[in-house]
């Protein structure tokens, strides 16, 4: 089963079961998203809800892979006080022209992106030179006993849902040839805030 | 800081809860050692239906660590608990809600070093 085949399957209950982080990183987000301008490129919108913390007025195209986690997405984005329109396409083919964005926001993607390094070469090329990419995403801990257990529980998250808990987004960044401007931690060294240039 | 009494209790609660059900589930005349393994097995099945039903109200990774850790160190010492004849019950019970403070206050702290030296 495809990932977007999972995420529609999922997309009844999907944001039931990420009520609890959207209210724990309410306000880590708010203040995250504080650093987005311009023309804003949303990777994986989902049902939405990080939309309330968005700064108003922005210029967003949000996309995402499943359709029915979109369609969910609907009544929040036309709520929204700026503009956002709405792209049901896959991270490793984005369907723009070179450096058109100023900012792109992924927020829980990247463990989930089949091909992570790919996405991330597609963000890079829609990126302009002076652009930004701003990443709320959760990694694999150094530390051995919180990485162990995310270890455990990827066993399970990748056949459910085909999300990855072990991976090492900063480094995959880097691979795809951004330099990381800076890499905070939200919750333990799991939850991780990046900003990373072109 | 809302969460912080949370974090607490949960820990605390999940840690009281776990070491008894493996207190109940363990056989008490088998070796401790192996009633210490099988409450770690137990604490661990106990945890995962826990984590089910409090990670959309509290948060995935911020339930889900502290709870593997709770479910395996409390399920061990409900296990040793169920291998003692008679052990009173209030034993068990604060054992586990102590073992739940620990590893909630050990989270606490390596979050709060984590989150400020980043």
């Amino acid at each position: 089963m495809s990932v977007r085949e999972k995420y529609n399957r999922i997309s009844r209950f999907y944001e039931f079961l990420k009520t609890g982080d959207t209210r724990r990183w309410e306000k880590s987000q708010r203040e995250f998203f504080q650093k987005l301008r311009g023309k804003v490129l949303y990777i994986g919108i989902g049902p939405g809800p990080e939309i309330a913390n968005f700064p108003p007025g922005l210029e967003i195209v949000a996309i995402d892979l499943s359709e029915k986690m979109m369609a969910q997405s609907q009544r929040r984005a036309e709520a929204y006080s700026g503009n956002i329109r709405l792209a049901n396409m896959n991270v490793e083919d984005l369907g723009f022209a070179d450096g058109v964005f100023d900012c792109v926001l992924a927020v829980c993607v990247f463990c989930t992106v089949e091909a992570p390094v790919k996405g991330l070469q597609e963000v890079r090329r829609v990126l302009k030179p002076s652009g930004k990419l701003l990443m709320f995403e959760h990694v694999l801990s150094q530390n051995p006993v919180y990485a162990l257990i995310l270890k455990g529980m990827n066993l399970v998250t990748k056949r459910l849902s085909g999300t990855y808990l072990d991976r090492n987004t900063a480094a995959n960044v880097e691979k795809a040839g951004f330099w990381i401007e800076s890499n905070r931690n939200v919750y333990l060294d799991i939850v991780k805030t990046i900003e990373a240039n072109p | 800081m809302k969460y912080f009494y949370w974090d607490f209790a949960i820990g605390i609660g999940a840690g009281a809860l776990i070491a008894c059900v493996s207190a109940w589930a363990v056989p008490g005349n088998i070796h401790p050692l192996a009633a210490m393994f099988l409450g770690g097995l137990c604490g661990m099945v106990v945890q995962s239906f826990l984590s089910i039903v409090l990670l959309p109200i509290f948060g995935a990774f911020e339930v889900m660590i502290p709870l593997h850790i709770i479910g395996m160190l409390a399920g061990m010492l409900g296990g040793m608990a169920a291998s003692i004849q008679n052990a009173p019950a209030y034993y068990i019970l604060s054992a586990g809600a102590a073992t739940g403070f620990g590893v909630a206050l050990i989270v606490f702290l390596s979050n709060r070093k984590l989150t400020r030296a980043a």
